[in-house]
């Protein structure tokens, strides 16, 4: 446990030093300058805020006294994770929106980061709930939790891996290919987490303000697609077009809405 | 207590007038199979119910533990339920081994009982491995073959249970009723309609099995209907958009939209579920108006009528309460026991066939029924 903590220390001063800390903690844009013709240039940044313009309904909370080592982690409720808005009661945006590059990169293979993505298991709940890793790159699964937990990951019906999560254990993966994992715990079956694997860096994963930020990009024409778990949640559009010139700073704004019912519910749910 | 049987040399019970051996204690030995094998099967339709095949991702160590080892403070979450269906399979394949024994030393009269004992040995030695492989290899396909072997199995106990009972013992001294070769026919119809009604049931169990592991449970999420239609979409653009007409806003248990694959095995059970309840009910009908008489037919068809009607209640109920896990076990498991039942009926059906007795009027003489047809060309055997 203490190693990890010292590789996370380590991560973050390294991301500081290179003036990206103030990226998102899963999207791995490697440096805000770009060389082009053997010169260090300033690379582009396309930032921006995810927005929600529906009623917000009640979330549901999440019943966790089949483990009592979960239950007595939490003073409060805690509600389901699959929706979570802004801090302090702001409804007015959206966490966990997977925002990336979707259009206009040149094709190469970008380098992956040295420095592992991390998802931790604590409090029953994985954090982050929504991330990326690059291919090739180390995804660190810990748990920090004062329970065992099993980590199951599935791409659509087909599952990937199922391994052992003990306490202050660490889970090491890497993925060769281009995949939206889902990871999952069978001990406790409300967990769950969404990890999207890239083939490049340039993406971002919306902060608890809504916004996100993706540093380092080359100018050029892009498309810039959002994602977010709740499928009834759609954004107004995406993806979106931007064109953005050396070491330009470009933002956008998408807006996600409820999509409404047609037809009266009929099931009981 | 009753008299030492000159074949084998154990207990024969109250049907002491049986020319076959009868022990009290081997039957009621096998009744106890039947009823550890039936809870085994409600555990592991609880495991599926709960999504927790997969929450020990060992075999056939458990977190690193011995079986028998793992510490009471990691059963926790659904490790509780995987690990104690672990056991639970263990002490059934314990009995399984007494009984393998029991019948191989007991039943020297009777060779394929004996290897009847051993298969059931065989098999739930195969249902184990099978369990754990599909943990280790994260198989569906395997997972849905364990769901269905493991009913199977059930019913084998239950052959077993009714193979070593004094009905068995006195299956050459049953008088099948009044109206001589008539009645003889129409059992012999009833037992083979009880073996199409036990493969219909069996069809039923595989469509349910790959509805459960292929989480398709709530493929069609509303009922009678199926996505408001009589029959669902099967393409994915029809599904997403019929899903969206359906769905309210609080409804976030459905992450992603089902597969065709998904959708089309749920409504197979659906249909097949008409199939099981028309079969079902014309065999239960027949049962009632031909046997009378024959206690031992009644109350099983009974049974079955009762259950089939209750089963289809829970199948609806398990839609309408989305799946609740509890709801889902008890669907599987009244389902285990409609197939167990059907087996115990078909099971019975042979046995009244294969050795009759016509009644004492018309000779009382033991009749083979295995090959005629017509009253003219039944064989008289046994005078």
């Amino acid at each position: 446990m203490g190693n990890v903590s010292c590789r996370l220390l380590a991560t973050t001063v390294l991301f500081l030093v290179l003036g990206v800390g103030g990226l998102p903690a899963t999207a791995e844009t490697s440096t805000s300058k770009i060389n082009i013709g053997g010169i260090d240039q300033p690379g582009a940044v396309i930032k921006g805020v995810i927005k929600f313009g529906s009623k917000v309904v009640k979330r549901k909370p999440i019943r966790m006294d089949a483990d009592r080592n979960c239950a007595a982690v939490h003073s409060e409720k805690v509600l389901d994770q699959v929706r979570i808005f802004g801090k302090n009661g702001d409804h007015n945006v959206l966490q966990n929106v997977f925002v990336w590059v979707s259009k206009g990169l040149k094709s190469k293979k970008y380098a992956s980061p040295k420095a592992a993505a991390v998802i931790d298991q604590t409090g029953c709940l994985y954090e982050p709930h929504v991330s990326g890793v690059m291919i090739g790159q180390k995804l660190h699964i810990l748990n920090s939790d004062n329970t065992q937990h099993n980590v199951k990951a599935a791409v659509g019906r087909k599952t990937l891996f199922n391994q052992a999560s003990g306490e202050g254990s660490t889970i090491e993966q890497v993925f060769k290919k281009s995949q939206d994992i889902v990871l999952k715990c069978d001990v406790h079956s409300w967990m769950s987490a969404h990890v999207r694997v890239m083939d490049h860096p340039y993406f971002a994963v919306t902060q608890d303000d809504g916004t996100f930020e993706i540093r380092g990009l080359p100018p050029g024409d892009y498309e810039i697609s959002t994602w977010h778990e709740y499928r009834r949640y759609k954004p107004d559009q995406s993806p979106v077009s931007v064109t953005i010139g050396m070491g330009e700073t470009k933002e956008v704004t998408v807006t996600y809405k409820s999509k409404s019912k047609k037809k009266k519910k009929k099931k009981t749910q | 207590m009753g008299k030492s049987c000159p074949q084998c040399g154990s207990y024969v019970g109250r049907n002491n007038a049986t020319s076959q051996c009868y022990s009290t204690w081997l039957h009621r030995y096998a009744v106890l199979l039947v009823i550890a094998t039936f809870l085994l099967v409600i555990l592991g339709g609880t495991v599926t119910s709960k999504g927790a095949g997969l929450a020990v991702p060992d075999w056939p160590t458990s977190y690193g533990y011995g079986m028998f080892e793992l510490p009471w403070m990691m059963w926790v979450g659904n490790i509780f339920w995987e690990h104690l269906h672990r056991l639970a399979g263990a002490a059934v394949g314990i009995l399984c081994i007494v009984m393998a024994a029991w019948l191989w030393i007991s039943q020297q009269h009777r060779p394929w009982l004996r290897w009847g004992g051993i298969g059931l040995l065989g098999l739930v030695i195969l249902q184990g491995v099978m369990g754990g492989l599909r943990v280790t290899e994260l198989s569906i396909v395997l997972a849905i073959t364990h769901g269905v072997m493991g009913q199977l199995f059930l019913c084998l106990t239950v052959f077993i249970a009714a193979a070593t009972s004094a009905y068995w013992a006195s299956g050459d001294q049953q008088d099948i009723g009044r109206d001589g070769l008539d009645r003889l026919r129409v059992f012999r119809y009833l037992g083979r309609f009880s073996v199409f009604f036990f493969v219909v049931l069996l069809i039923q169990l595989i469509l349910g099995a790959a509805m459960r592991h292929s989480e398709a449970g709530l493929a069609i999420f509303d009922f009678p209907s199926a996505y408001g239609q009589l029959v669902p979409p099967f393409s994915q653009s029809g599904i997403a958009e019929a899903t969206e007409k359906m769905l309210d806003e609080g409804d976030t248990w459905l992450a992603a939209y089902f597969t065709p694959m998904q959708v089309a095995v749920h409504f197979a059970h659906r249909v097949w579920a008409i199939v099981v309840l028309s079969v079902g009910g014309w065999f239960i009908v027949r049962l009632l108006r031909d046997a009378i008489g024959q206690p031992l037919l009644l109350r099983p068809a009974v049974a079955i009528a009762l259950m089939l009607i209750m089963q289809a209640a829970l199948g609806a109920s398990v839609i309408w309460s989305g799946r609740h896990s509890e709801v889902a076990t008890a669907h599987q498991a009244l389902g285990a026991a409609i197939l167990a039942t059907s087996a115990l009926l078909l099971v019975r059906l042979m046995r009244l066939n294969l050795r009759s007795v016509m009644p004492s009027n018309q000779g009382g003489r033991v009749v083979d029924l295995q090959t005629p047809t017509s009253s003219s060309s039944l064989k008289v055997v046994g005078a």
